[in-house]
């Protein structure tokens, strides 16, 4: 199934170098077509049509992956892992063994295996870490402090933007603190009708839209 | 059905603790099982604000600045979760009050909840929910009275401030059939866009199948100039919604490189949104990279190619960003 994925991995001789030569040579010239990304996107979609959605959420669930397993660069990661599904949907037409998202995955661990392997330093060691913490405290404190505030702004507007239920919703379920916050929360829960997890999920949804429209907010600014 | 995972179980797999075998399993399923990614979305977040509310102690609060602060993305999410609290923090403070449809003056929510504590005996808990209430319910009177006022036609809506974008999805609406295969030109307005002759793209798809089912592609196409120094006005590319594809012809200055490296990035948010490799320029004398994407992938805000290119030996050298706003 994975010819030319398992191949980098077996070790390289004689025949086999050749082989693999040619196929990292022709996988290097590869680039998404027009046609062949519009392919991938509806074998994403299931039938459906999502307007680019799925992709957008694979994507993001693939930077997500690579971002949790340390990669430096978790975006070309993600992107080196759809260019080899969509590269593969070409070849071959179709992918049916598996669901999209399984497929996804099982290349996405090739490709953080791979990356492992030809670059043992994208992982970060913990030694980085306290060079990276340097880094933050290094700042400006009063650029720190600006950018705090225009986030503060940021978040505010994009609050106040909300539909009144998520704004609501958001508003109570992050006020309180520890003992006050949990019953708050079930209070919330009880109130709605939902369970608590429930609830969790609703606020996470709210929570990330605010974070994307502060981001974009912030860009601007 | 998804099985519901102990917090404590996530909080490991999200702190890079758990055996290899299970954490494999875990990150399988984040992209199979969308409940189980959600519960897992949501844990991250419980995490990250007890971190910031300084509730995690011992090996939780070892492991997340050793291992989840090494990321400059989850660093980022530290960032927004203490934003949070700040913002819910100054509302209970009164120093600010998020305005609720516009209405509502700095302070008033917590004057709200001093009012009510005094109602409840003192009992902050009960005063809050009752102030949160109390909140709603003139959102909500302010919300029926805005409409209202909008109904008769005599009401002044107050302006959605144009500095955030609207909370909808990055993507656009479902595009309607095109009624023609007519191209859609760039509303080409930039000084560093060449102007460019429309290009018939009304040719079948490879399956003949699709040419009956599918509507004939459309087409906005642009040609973005090496990117100058100085502020010439950004090039726009208009989608309109029967547009169902988006060219894009960069000018390259030198065509020395094997190949060329190609991400649009959204440049409001800094998301890469898509990205090529190994592009081949075409033409000699002023060599160009072309490239096509999906229109559905636009969406009216700005954005840009970043360009790099990759030498015989392997070494690659940023060339520059490609700017240009999609108006749709």
């Amino acid at each position: 199934m994975f010819v030319h994925l398992s191949l980098v991995l077996v070790p390289i001789t004689g025949f086999r170098m050749k082989e693999l030569s040619t196929k990292t040579q022709r996988k290097a010239d590869w680039s998404l077509s027009e046609s062949s990304f519009n392919r991938f996107l509806e074998w994403l979609d299931e039938g459906e049509n999502s307007h680019g959605e799925k992709y957008l959420e694979m994507r993001r669930r693939l930077v997500t992956y690579f971002d949790r397993k340390n990669c430096l660069a978790p975006d070309d990661l993600a992107d080196e892992t759809l260019n080899r599904v969509a590269r593969r949907l070409e070849e071959e037409g179709a992918i049916e063994s598996e669901t999209p998202a399984k497929y996804c995955y099982t290349v996405a661990r090739y490709v953080f295996l791979e990356s492992l392997r030809s670059k043992p330093s994208q992982e970060v060691g913990l030694d980085d870490v306290s060079e990276r913490h340097k880094d933050i405290g290094g700042e400006d404190e009063s650029e720190e402090h600006r950018l705090k505030e225009l986030m503060l702004g940021c978040l505010e507007k994009c609050t106040a933007k909300l539909d009144p239920a998520s704004r609501d919703l958001i508003i109570r379920y992050y006020h309180g603190k520890e003992r006050v916050k949990i019953e708050n929360r079930r209070a919330m829960a009880k109130e709605l009708g939902i369970s608590t997890n429930a609830l969790t999920i609703r606020a996470c949804r709210i929570r990330d839209k605010l974070e994307d429209c502060v981001k974009k907010c912030a860009g601007r600014a | 059905m998804t099985k519901s995972y102990d917090n404590q179980m996530l909080y490991a797999y999200l702190l890079g603790s758990l055996p290899n075998e299970d954490t494999e399993r875990l990150d399988e399923m984040t992209f199979t099982d969308p409940s189980f990614a959600d519960q897992v979305d949501a844990a991250e977040k419980d995490l990250v604000d007890s971190y910031v509310n300084g509730e995690l102690t011992g090996d939780m609060l070892t492991l997340f600045e050793s291992y989840y602060l090494s990321s400059p993305k989850r660093r980022q999410n530290v960032e927004f979760a203490r934003t949070l609290q700040e913002l819910a923090s100054r509302q209970s403070n009164g120093h600010s009050a998020i305005a609720v449809a516009g209405s509502e003056k700095p302070g008033i929510f917590a004057g709200i909840i001093s009012a009510l504590e005094g109602l409840f005996g003192g009992r902050p808990a009960f005063a809050l929910g009752a102030a949160v209430l109390v909140v709603a319910l003139l959102g909500i009177g302010s919300w029926f009275v805005i409409v209202g006022l909008r109904n008769q036609g005599g009401a002044q809506i107050a302006k959605t401030n144009e500095n955030t974008a609207p909370l909808v999805n990055i993507l656009p609406p479902p595009a309607s059939p095109a009624p023609s295969p007519i191209e859609n030109r760039v509303g080409n307005s930039g000084s560093n866009v060449k102007p460019e002759t429309n290009v018939n793209q009304s040719s079948p798809s490879p399956t003949p199948k699709k040419v009956i089912d599918e509507p004939k592609p459309v087409i906005a196409s642009i040609t973005l100039l090496p990117p100058l120094r100085g502020g010439e006005k950004l090039p726009q590319l208009q989608v309109k919604p029967e547009t169902t594809s988006a060219s894009f012809n960069l000018d390259i200055e030198a065509g020395d490189y094997a190949s060329y490296k190609v991400a649009l990035i959204d440049q409001s948010s800094g998301k890469h949104i898509w990205q090529a490799a190994s592009l081949k320029p075409r033409g000699n004398g002023s060599p160009s990279l072309s490239i096509k994407l999906p229109a559905k992938l636009l969406y009216s805000q700005v954005y840009s190619f970043a360009v790099s290119g990759t030498k015989q030996d392997g070494t690659s050298e940023n060339i520059g960003d490609y700017s240009f706003r999609v108006v749709r």
